[in-house]
């Protein structure tokens, strides 16, 4: 039920920007969060605004645990509006059987299947190393599709009807359980017994101060001025954003600093006198390149951001 | 005799978050371990909230409910946790050599020197502070017959979407999504087998062609239809101009998942039933109504009930009693949808009529609904 080891997560190898991948910086209690759900053999079901850092959370964990290798630990799983739980685990082609069939060409049944993220990370059998899995945006689903993964996520196996049970493929069950992280945008409930099986975890917009070390860790520590007047902006922007509304979240504001730099060093633009200009009480003055941050018509028109005015 | 730890807590945690027992075995499970401290409030709450809360919004709740517990078992806490069983599991870590760390980080005497000294000469982390809400004009509210002037609109907000969960969704008009609704409606449906309709069972003939290698005859199975029929009644009465969007938004996607017919009245007791919101088309009378689009269907009825004027009619309530009874005869089931909120309801007509079942249009609302019809 639990495993014999625990697989620490620390966050810290990936605080600089010389990783392979973009740099992470957990939240203490989100690391607690990832050891006890790796602890507990079960899912880790992450929720918190758009851009928080919910997706990236499982690639960072992999590459902490595996290195530059990762990628060969780590399956993701793009939930759509159309996605059934069986594509995650198999899928018999029925129909390639069919014309086999007709053009009398025998086949293994196996020739048939193809295993899906869960079904290749169950088949993994390297003791210690547990595939990581992600499953995204988990609430796109259709509405049974938390609870026809119910069974799979608790025992760790499934079968295939479609073949005959003494075939050795009809029963796969996990040799090394995947660590699965399971995202959601919570735009719908996801059933209770689902949410028992899982650790939830709900990851909050950042203060300032971790702000800063996301940024310094990203490469923009350097300029302290820009940083500070970008920061500024970006929480005058926040303040003001109704609550209900789409916010600028973690991901935004790197996107806009990597062209505010990109503009101050390139392009020679007087950004910060830009910057400084803006007031966000008032909402005077513009704010550079505010495409990044706002982009509801209304945010636009609250921040008197209007190209054409 | 063992006695257990935060076991009360437990228990409230366990209805709201539908937890089971194993989720408390797994939590005494980690207090045994013994490369943890749990002696420390912070460590303790973390753990219950991770192992316990299943969304966001019962986070408050927790935080109330685990302060109050730890003061209450605080001091023996200690005594509870060295009653538990004796057998201890070590968590150990992964043996790779750089990797030495705790679940939990234990109090600052144990950590190596080293880290002890870096510790104490980094300076303290700033605490994380909130986001300041943004302040907006005062308003007043009403619950029942009392004014009560609140100093920040988005904290009476706050206050009412934590105490009658009532969601507002981004549009700022209605308090329900368009996919909120479909989905709870579309557990309506009554799926049933008609047996003599047929249609191809196409994954019946393809295993056969599978099996045989050709298809000696074409499989049929009995065509599903869904049975469930229901007719959406709306108030269209002045008192009910405001809800007018949020009427139509849910009878219309309610008609995109079942079958659906909508009519408007005024008040349910109207002698006419139209089709159309301005009551232009041709009215239908109320005996034609009854006997022929009324029959075994199971009936929504749009309305404030009288929670929009804020007053108790007893005569209202006593034709209201009446006309319920008569539809009771012929209908299926009849529920009410009441656009206002619950607190709303008190010390007004809408309270006072137990008699129809009613609940607020709200998520929680919907999903009840659909389950008391179905």
């Amino acid at each position: 039920m639990y495993r014999k080891h625990l697989k620490p997560y620390t966050g810290a190898g990936l605080a600089s920007s010389h990783g392979k991948i973009k740099p992470y910086i957990p939240s203490e209690s989100l690391r607690t969060a990832v050891e006890l759900a790796y602890y507990l053999n079960r899912p880790l079901l992450l929720t918190g605004e758009p851009g928080c850092g919910k997706t990236r959370l499982s690639e960072a964990v992999a590459y902490e645990w595996y290195g530059e290798n990762y990628k060969q630990y780590y399956h993701t799983w793009q939930i759509k509006s159309t996605s059934k739980a069986k594509e995650g685990l198999y899928n018999f082609d029925n129909l390639r059987k069919l014309y086999d069939v007709q053009g009398k060409e025998i086949k293994p049944e196996e020739a048939y299947i193809s295993l899906g993220v869960l079904g290749k990370a169950f088949q993994h059998e390297e003791e210690g190393k547990p595939f990581v899995v992600l499953i995204d945006e988990i609430d796109k689903a259709p509405i049974d599709f938390p609870n026809d993964l119910l069974y799979e996520l608790e025992e760790m196996r499934f079968q295939i009807p479609e073949l005959p049970t003494d075939h050795e493929m009809y029963s796969i069950s996990a040799n090394v359980a995947p660590f699965i992280v399971i995202t959601s945008n919570n735009e719908k409930d996801l059933p209770a017994p689902f949410l028992r099986r899982c650790i939830c975890h709900h990851i909050d917009f950042p203060a300032e101060a971790k702000l800063r070390e996301i940024l310094e860790a990203n490469g923009y520590g350097q300029d302290k001025e820009l940083m500070d007047e970008g920061l500024r902006v970006f929480a005058g922007i926040r303040e003001n954003q109704h609550i209900e509304n789409k916010r600028a979240s973690t991901s935004e504001l790197l996107d806009w600093f990597a062209f505010l730099a990109y503009a101050k060093q390139e392009r020679k633009e007087d950004v910060l006198k830009t910057l400084r200009a803006f007031h966000p009480k008032t909402k005077t003055g513009k704010i550079p390149y505010f495409q990044a941050l706002l982009k509801t018509p209304q945010d636009i028109q609250t921040f008197n951001q209007n190209i054409d005015a | 005799m063992i006695d257990y730890p935060l076991f009360e807590l437990f228990e409230q945690c366990q209805k709201e978050n539908s937890l089971s027992i194993n989720d408390y075995m797994d939590f005494l499970h980690l207090l045994q371990t013994d490369r943890v401290n749990y002696a420390e409030e912070k460590n303790l709450r973390e753990l219950c909230k991770l192992l316990w809360i299943k969304h966001p919004k019962r986070y408050n709740a927790f935080e109330d409910s685990f302060e109050g517990a730890w003061k209450q078992q605080a001091s023996d806490l200690q005594a509870r946790l060295a009653s538990l069983p004796t057998e201890t599991k070590t968590i150990e870590p992964q043996p790779e050599p750089n990797k030495s760390e705790n679940i939990i980080p234990k109090s600052s005497k144990e950590k190596p020197q080293q880290e002890q000294e870096e510790e104490s000469a980094k300076e303290p982390e700033p605490t994380p502070q909130e986001p300041p809400t943004p302040k907006m004009e005062t308003l007043y509210i009403s619950l029942g017959e009392e004014n009560i002037e609140v100093q920040d609109a988005e904290v009476q907000r706050e206050e009412m979407l934590e105490s009658h969960n009532f969601l507002f969704a981004k549009y700022h008009l209605t308090p329900l999504q368009d996919r909120d609704i479909q989905i709870q409606w579309r557990n309506f449906r009554k799926t049933k087998y008609v047996a003599d309709e047929q249609e191809i069972d196409m994954d019946g003939c393809i295993a056969e062609v599978s099996k045989r290698g050709l298809l000696t005859r074409l499989h049929y199975q009995k065509k599903a239809v869904n049975e469930a029929q229901l007719i959406t009644i709306i108030d269209n009465s002045p008192s009910m101009r405001a809800f007018q969007i949020l009427a139509q938004q849910i009878a219309e996607n309610i008609s995109k998942v079942v079958k659906n017919e909508v009519y408007y009245c005024a008040n349910l007791l109207s002698q006419d039933f139209y089709t159309d919101y301005a009551e232009r088309s041709e009215p239908i009378e109320q005996k034609d109504f009854y006997a022929q689009v009324l029959p075994k269907k199971a009936v929504l009825f749009i309305s404030d009930l009288g929670a929009v004027k804020g007053q108790y009619n007893s005569h209202y309530i006593d034709k209201m009693r009446q006309r319920v009874t008569e539809m009771s005869a012929i209908v299926k089931q009849i529920v009410c949808l009441n656009p206002m909120p619950k607190a709303r309801w008190i010390n007004t007509s809408a309270y006072y009529m137990p008699f129809l079942h009613t609940w607020e249009a709200s998520h929680e609302g919907l999903k009840s609904i659909v389950r008391f019809l179905k």
